[in-house]
């Protein structure tokens, strides 16, 4: 622990009242911010369960999405697809909406569902490949996998972020700064004590002095 | 708050991509197009971009920052046409055993 004080501090009663008033202080803030940093752990751990697998979700998904769209290129040219892909209506509707957690403010997203039946998508069906249907399709489920994926990701980015900078608090407030003020007022507090012997020890002097004339 | 999806990619994802309705699709070749093409979306306030992970290791400080502290932009990354990079440190993994670690360790 450290045994450091706090420079240049006069050890008067002044003082010792300012000193104590800040350590009451500060061994609030400590605990505010524990509590703070448990329940951001707490939640940190609810996301994880989410993020599991997410990801190798999305991988999967876009696995077969690829293998299909190089069949589909395979056979119609790449040609065929690009212009196929052109005419494919822009359909997504995403919302966003924010979340407090803590004081951290992370994203929801809310998709409305990405699937839609063959006509829906645009393209003409007469010159293409039943693969490049198969192709979008799985494409189209990607995406909202992607984003849920994405949404999950930023949370537990910004998450960790708070948490680490709370912990920095919580340990600089638990090993420095509170040590540090303790420290200070104990010695004010000895050096109150030792001058108030002092003085009474030049009282008992006086008055011996006094007594013998 | 209504918003966008945009793709930044090669050309095989991004016509992936248009298939499923995302119109707002940038085909790129190097990193400093792909670069410039995010900064110009953040700015036109799209908050969703999906970048391959190719992308994502080239410009790892620059998706850092911009996407940051903030809750938007959202930036992912996805594996392309060729799977997901075998020996890649997933920045994510990375960051939950930071975070973690600590906790057990304690």
């Amino acid at each position: 622990m450290a045994q450091e004080i706090i420079e240049g501090i006069n050890p008067t009663r002044m003082e010792l009242l300012k000193l104590k008033q800040r350590e009451k202080l500060a061994v609030k803030g400590y605990n505010l911010l524990k509590e703070k940093r448990n329940a951001l752990i707490m939640e940190f751990f609810n996301i994880l369960e989410r993020v599991r697998g997410a990801r190798e979700r999305v991988e999967k998904k876009l696995k077969e999405a690829f293998e299909d769209l190089t069949e589909a290129q395979i056979m119609m040219g790449d040609m065929a697809v690009n212009k196929a892909a052109m005419a494919v209506k822009e359909f997504l509707k995403v919302e966003i909406d924010s979340r407090n957690i803590m004081g951290v403010v992370v994203p929801v997203v809310e998709i409305e569902s990405t699937e839609r039946s063959m006509v829906e998508r645009g393209y003409g069906l007469v010159d293409t490949s039943v693969k490049l249907d198969e192709a979008a399709k799985k494409f189209e489920e990607s995406v909202s996998l992607i984003v849920e994926l994405g949404e999950i990701e930023k949370s537990v980015r910004l998450l960790a972020g708070e948490i680490e900078s709370t912990k920095r608090r919580v340990n600089a407030l638990e090993n420095i700064i509170i040590p540090r003020l303790q420290n200070t007022v104990s010695y004010i507090e000895m050096r109150l004590e030792e001058m108030e012997r002092e003085n009474f020890v030049r009282l008992k002097m006086i008055k011996e002095s006094m007594e013998m004339e | 708050m209504s918003t966008q999806i945009a793709v930044v990619a090669d050309s095989d994802t991004v016509t992936g991509f248009r298939l499923a309705g995302i119109k707002e699709g940038h085909a790129v070749e190097t990193p400093e197009e792909a670069e410039k093409i995010i900064r110009d979306l953040i700015k036109k306030e799209v908050s969703i971009i999906i970048v391959t992970e190719k992308i994502g290791d080239e410009l790892r400080e620059f998706i850092d920052e911009a996407t940051g502290s903030r809750a938007l932009p959202i930036i992912i990354e996805i594996p392309d046409k060729y799977g997901p990079s075998e020996e890649r440190v997933e920045p994510l993994r990375e960051l939950i055993k930071r975070v973690i670690g600590i906790e057990l360790v304690k």
